[in-house]
């Protein structure tokens, strides 16, 4: 699941390529909402249609609790280099381009948020070193850093009809959400935040509403898989 | 008699009969029926009765136009009312009801309504119930009421399952017509997602009755289509609405009813780059005498009926038609070996090619003829003939079962009016059409919705795909502008080949006592005099003669008689058609259950609610738990016997006398950080944050810019340039947003950043005499006071937890608030519980937590503040800083009426004999308003048992109320009729006065 990523200086963009994408004919760029205005001049091919049984059965599972650092900072000017520095020393990563989430060594990965939000991800242990290095190393910029490790709860959702499922209750064209991209939005009547992991996706909630998100995601994989069952689209 | 025919019927299988019922008597009819279709063909034709009238009524319609066979499926918590009985997929066992009658459909006592029908007009109700005034509640309203209505709900919980989707397309093509088929073809081949959504059950629109050679056709796009992977075909599925930015609402009615798991209704959400309505269009009744017979029918539904289900509409049909295509249902009829015994012809000398095939065929065609009246009680069994431009004379009366009737074509506009586009006047065919040249637009600028087909005006049937490869021509263009500069432009459609001469009711002339049985609306029961009427009596606007007369208000939004009526309104005026206009078009097309609306939002999923870290151990213990914004918290932890309110009392007294626990995880806590932090804190609090000593609290305001309270808390300065703002539990996510306001919008250059920690602490406060020695038995931090005074933090690990100490107290009492990491708040809860055993320290809830602050005469937002009330209302002054140049709100508060002498303002109010003020009690001036009633000069805002002074307690607004201490005001209500209680106006503050007990 975890690509190195190969330092940058640059802020990175989310890669294109979708490993568990369904039938996404035309393929546009996350960067770039101009493509969306250029129709492919050919046909598209067949579906590239991840087989079902290939992906397993849809389940709903939460995440083992992991270091969460809510970073706000302004990367421009000079700030940006030096944050992205700061990035680099501590996390292994450079600074997410907008949307993006890059994954790095040992479970670690930053998510661009906001164009002033950024969330780090990392192991539980590292995580109050991390805190002090990142501080030092951003002295003098503008920031604020905190840890939000328990703020929110984490979700799998993985398996056939993932994002049938999570099409019941957030609004993503998934056939345009690719891989490595962060999408902050609403499930149903909460906040929520999805990325693409495994064979399906990795999705946050705040705290207080993990019981509500986990009914929510039940319901609505339950409904996906009674969809499959009965061949329905 | 309707009857099924022993041959024919292209969509029903005989082989699978299906069972059904309908009003409890047994009914069969056949897989791939309609439930209309398989009433009628078991010789039901009376299926409902009127709204107003309470007139018998049959099907007129084979699709959403249907006005007046809505049926009740279903029964108990299965029930679904109002389902049309032409769109309804027949299923096995399916238990049907019809509507609006009693005691029973033969037999209606509201029939009698309809026999004083001409006291019934336009305008009845608001000429009648104005007076007298309180007839209208207890009289009028309650018979009405129990006359009118249509179906009705469900009884208890909705069995079925509701879901909503996301989805989205390039293009979204509203209709599974010819047009929509080939405009899908067209797109699909050129890389484009597309949705095709057809309401119906079946492909094909029109086409698969009027057009047998196209049924080819239809199967070959179909198959073409099926290997184009984006593509998406949807039967079932209704484009209810379009709104800006191409964000539609479709609705899939799955005819299982959710017996296969799935759900009933999925509604989809979608948001399309561009639509193409190709919705086709409405055959339009004409208005003659009695028109609403079961048994007359539009022309096009009966050749559907006939020729998708082999249903006979009875022996003998004669046509009454004002356009050359309704001749195709003689033709079926013919062919299915059933009589035409004429057709008559509004049109003085029609010369098209279909009525010239009927006159070689030997029908008799009988031209500038009409129908005077339809004759028969509850069905049809004659209609009289009369000259189309005369009066209504009788010259013959022909015996029949049924009429069929056509006046012309009305396109769907709708999804292309929904969103702004506007509509021409098609001089030829004689009706409303989308005006290319004013489409709705999109963001950009472009067209938001294309029309094809007959939705476009394009009726003839030949023409509609080319029409529908036109539009997407156009569409693409939009997406590739480069290539469509290639493409050549396709050629407009042909003209028509007849003239409509636009003939809305029959005869010319109809006498008026014809004009009262010529039905334009036929679920609401307007007719041609009621239009009439309205426009004799100054309802001129054709929007105010809707609503006068309730014109196509009812559940078909007048589908059939929304243009028949504004071109009666117009003959009425002697004005143009175009010139009077349409009334508008809104979303949705047809009625959208509230089921489909809520989706997954019921019974758990309603709502989500926010839960503590502590929140499972709350409701272990038995906690009477009370919403605050989403948030349960426990109002009170009874024990066995205990009631709520006597649970919380002890509560208080815990606190008073030694220890207690609260959970204020809930309060809001937000990190504010950067080098002008300080200077954001003194613009967003009333009072001076910046100078706040490292380590030290300070309670803050917050004012709107009007000057009015919207939140208040403690602010703790975590360093030099970190705050920790504590808010409301209610408050949390809208002051986080107000901050990020001010600062991305207006304050765009100060180097601040704000992060909501609320949910990464569950913070807990230990209150009383013993919470030092509590939390020192828990052990780890130098909480002395001198170490630790009031209104000051540390930070440490206290028991072996990660925590900050907040010496901070809203009971009055010595009082901590610790936060731990949200993870680890239970156990730190449990730990501290254990620590205090020895003091019985047990847990208290909000309604102890309101009574200690109130006993201190402490504000509570929401109880204190409701959007009114200033900092200077309450007393809170000294919160209020005088030195700084600005705050939000300072300029309002220098508003005179802000700064008034007989503002209300907060004070303590004492029962003379010590019992509790009713909440909201209103304080009697003596004086009265303009409007005769008491004048109020003030109110309770907080009032309460005390269980430390065994007596009432209060706090009110008051005119000039700190002026007025001693003074004895009589408080009433807050309902009228209340006795007058004396009670004395003294400071807002009971117990403690000095504040020693913050000390400990």
């Amino acid at each position: 699941m975890a690509k190195e990523v190969k330092p940058k200086a640059k802020a990175a963009a989310p890669k294109k390529a979708a490993v568990v994408k369904v039938a996404s004919a035309a393929p546009k760029k996350v960067a770039a909402p101009k493509a969306a205005k250029a129709a492919p001049k050919a046909p598209p091919k067949a579906a590239a249609k991840a087989a079902p049984q290939t992906l397993g059965p849809l389940r709903l599972t939460r995440r083992a609790p992991e270091g969460f650092l809510l970073l706000r900072a302004r990367p421009e000017g000079a700030a940006a280099a030096k944050i992205s520095a700061a990035l680099q020393k501590v996390m292994g990563l450079p600074l997410p381009g907008p949307r993006a989430r890059l994954t790095g060594p040992q479970g670690r990965a930053i998510a661009w948020a906001s164009p002033d939000e950024f969330w780090l991800f990392l192991p539980q242990a590292a995580l109050a070193e991390a805190q002090r290095a990142l501080a030092a190393a951003l002295k003098g910029v503008p920031h604020l850093l905190a840890d939000l490790s328990d703020a929110r709860t984490g979700f799998l959702l993985e398996g056939a009809g993932a994002e049938a499922a999570l099409s019941r209750l957030t609004p993503t064209d998934f056939t345009r959400f690719t891989e490595g991209e962060l999408r902050r939005t609403r499930l149903a009547q909460v906040a929520g935040g999805y990325w693409r992991e495994g064979a399906g996706f990795a999705l946050l909630v705040f705290r207080s509403v993990a019981p509500y998100a986990e009914a929510l995601l039940e319901n609505a994989a339950a409904a996906a898989r009674a969809d499959l069952a009965a061949g329905r689209a | 008699m309707t009857t099924r025919l022993a041959q024919g019927g292209r969509l029903i299988d005989r082989r699978r009969p299906l069972a059904f019922t309908f009003n409890g008597q047994a009914f069969q009819g056949f897989a791939g029926d309609t439930l209309g279709a398989a009433l009628l063909g078991a010789g039901q034709s009376l299926l409902g009765r009127s709204f107003k009238y309470h007139r018998p009524r049959g099907l007129m319609a084979s699709g959403a136009e249907e006005p007046n066979a809505l049926l009740t499926l279903g029964t108990g918590q299965a029930a679904r009312p109002n389902l049309r009985a032409s769109e309804v997929a027949l299923r096995e066992g399916l238990v049907a009801q019809s509507q609006n009658h009693w005691p029973s459909l033969e037999y209606d006592a509201g029939a009698i309504l309809g026999l004083a029908s001409p006291l019934f007009s336009a305008g009845f109700y608001y000429k009648t119930f104005l007076w007298p005034r309180a007839f209208w509640k207890h009289v009028y309203e309650p018979v009405i009421r129990r006359l009118s209505g249509l179906g009705r709900p469900p009884e208890g919980p909705d069995a079925a399952r509701y879901e909503q989707r996301y989805g989205y397309c390039d293009l979204l093509i509203a209709g599974g017509g010819l047009a929509g088929l080939a405009a899908a073809e067209a797109a699909g081949a050129a890389g484009l997602q597309v949705i095709v959504a057809e309401r119906a059950a079946y492909w094909g629109g029109r086409a698969l009755v009027d057009q047998p050679e196209a049924g080819a056709e239809i199967a070959a796009r179909l198959q073409r289509l099926a290997a184009l992977p984006n593509v998406t075909l949807r039967l079932h599925t209704e484009v209810a609405a379009i709104y800006d930015h191409g964000y539609a609402l479709a609705v899939e009615r799955r005819p299982e009813f959710g017996e296969d798991g799935g759900p009933a209704e999925r509604l989809w959400r979608l948001r399309a780059t561009r639509v193409l309505a190709a919705t086709g269009a409405i055959e339009r009744p004409l208005a003659f005498a009695g028109n609403d017979r079961p048994g007359v029918m539009l022309a096009s539904a009966m050749r559907d009926y006939l020729d998708l289900y082999a249903i006979s509409p009875g022996d003998r049909t004669v046509l009454m038609v004002a356009q050359d295509e309704a001749y195709l249902t003689a033709f079926a009829l013919k062919a299915a070996g059933l009589e035409v015994p004429a057709i008559l012809d509004a049109r003085l000398a029609p010369e098209g090619a279909l009525v010239q095939r009927a006159e070689a065929m030997g029908l008799r065609v009988l031209k500038g003829r009409a129908i005077g009246e339809v004759k028969g009680r509850g069905r049809v069994e004659a209609v009289t003939v009369c000259s189309a431009v005369g009066e209504g004379a009788p010259l013959e009366t022909i015996p029949c079962e049924a009429v069929a009737n056509s006046g012309g074509w009305n396109p769907v506009v709708h999804l292309y009016s929904q969103p702004g586009g506007k509509l021409i006047w098609d001089e030829m065919q004689a009706h409303f059409r989308p005006d290319p040249a004013r489409p709705p637009r999109s963001h950009d600028g472009a067209p938001l919705v294309f029309a094809a087909g007959a939705a476009n005006g394009v009726l003839a049937e030949e023409a509609v795909a080319a029409d529908g490869e036109r539009a997407v021509e156009a569409v693409l263009a939009l997406f590739a502008p480069q290539s469509a500069k290639a493409a050549r432009p396709k050629a407009a459609p042909p003209a028509p080949a007849v003239r409509n001469p636009g003939i809305w009711r029959v005869p010319a002339g109809a006498a008026p006592r014809l004009r009262r049985k010529m039905w334009l609306d036929f679920q609401n029961d307007v007719k041609v005099s009621d239009l009439e009427l309205a426009a004799r009596e100054g309802f001129t606007s054709v929007e105010h003669a809707k609503r006068y007369t309730t014109l196509g208000m009812a559940t078909d939004q007048g589908k059939l008689s929304n243009i028949g009526g504004l071109a009666v309104l117009a003959g009425a005026l002697a004005r143009p058609i175009p010139e009077v206009g349409t009334t508008t078009f809104r979303p949705p097309f047809t009625p959208v259950t509230i089921g489909a609306l809520a989706g997954e939002a019921r019974g758990d999923l309603f709502q989500p609610i926010r839960q503590s870290p502590i929140h499972a151990w709350h409701v272990a213990q038995g906690a009477v738990m009370e919403p605050v914004g989403l948030w349960h918290r426990p109002y009170s932890f009874p024990h066995a016997g205990e009631t709520r309110e006597a649970a919380a009392a002890r509560e208080v007294l815990e606190v008073r006398q030694n220890v207690a626990l609260l959970d204020a995880s809930t309060l809001g806590k937000i990190l504010v950080s950067g080098p002008d932090a300080g200077r954001f804190l003194d613009m967003l609090y009333t009072g001076m944050m910046s100078n706040l000593p490292v380590g030290k609290c300070r309670y803050g305001l917050m004012c709107n810019e009007q000057g009015f309270l919207i939140d208040d808390g403690v602010v703790v300065r975590l360093s030099e340039t970190e705050f920790l703002c504590h808010t409301t539990t209610g408050g949390a996510e809208r002051i986080h947003g107000w901050m990020e306001d001010w600062l991305q919008c207006e304050w765009i250059d100060w180097q601040v950043f704000t992060a909501n920690l609320t949910e990464q602490f569950a913070q807990i406060a230990i209150a009383g005499p013993k919470a030092r020695a509590l939390l020192q038995k828990l052990g780890g931090m130098d909480l002395s006071p001198e170490a630790l005074p009031f209104m000051s933090f540390a930070s440490g690990t206290l028991g072996g937890f990660a925590a900050r100490v907040f010496r901070i107290s809203f009971s009055g009492e010595l009082a901590y608030e610790v936060a731990v990491p949200a993870s680890q708040g239970l156990a730190f809860w449990e730990a501290a519980l254990a620590a205090g055993a020895e003091w019985g320290a047990g847990p208290y809830g909000t309604e102890a937590l309101h009574i200690l602050r109130a006993e201190k005469g402490y504000i509570m937002m929401g109880d204190e503040t409701d959007g009114t009330v200033t900092p200077l209302d309450l007393g809170l002054d000294w919160a209020v800083s005088k030195k700084k140049a600005d705050f939000l709100g300072k300029r309002g508060l220098m508003r005179p009426y802000l700064q008034h002498p007989e503002r209300w303002r907060l004070v303590g109010l004492e029962t003379l004999d010590g019992s509790v003020l009713p909440d909201g009690a209103l304080a009697r001036s003596g004086a009265k308003t303009a409007n005769g009633q008491d004048e109020a000069e003030g109110r309770v805002t907080s009032t309460y048992f005390s269980p430390t002074l065994q007596r009432g307690i209060a706090m009110g607004l008051v005119r000039r109320g700190p002026e007025r201490l001693g003074e004895v005001l009589h408080f009433t209500g807050p309902l009228d009729g209340g006795p007058d209680i004396p009670v004395r106006l003294v400071p807002p503050i009971f117990y403690d006065e000095k504040g020693e007990r913050l000390h400990g």
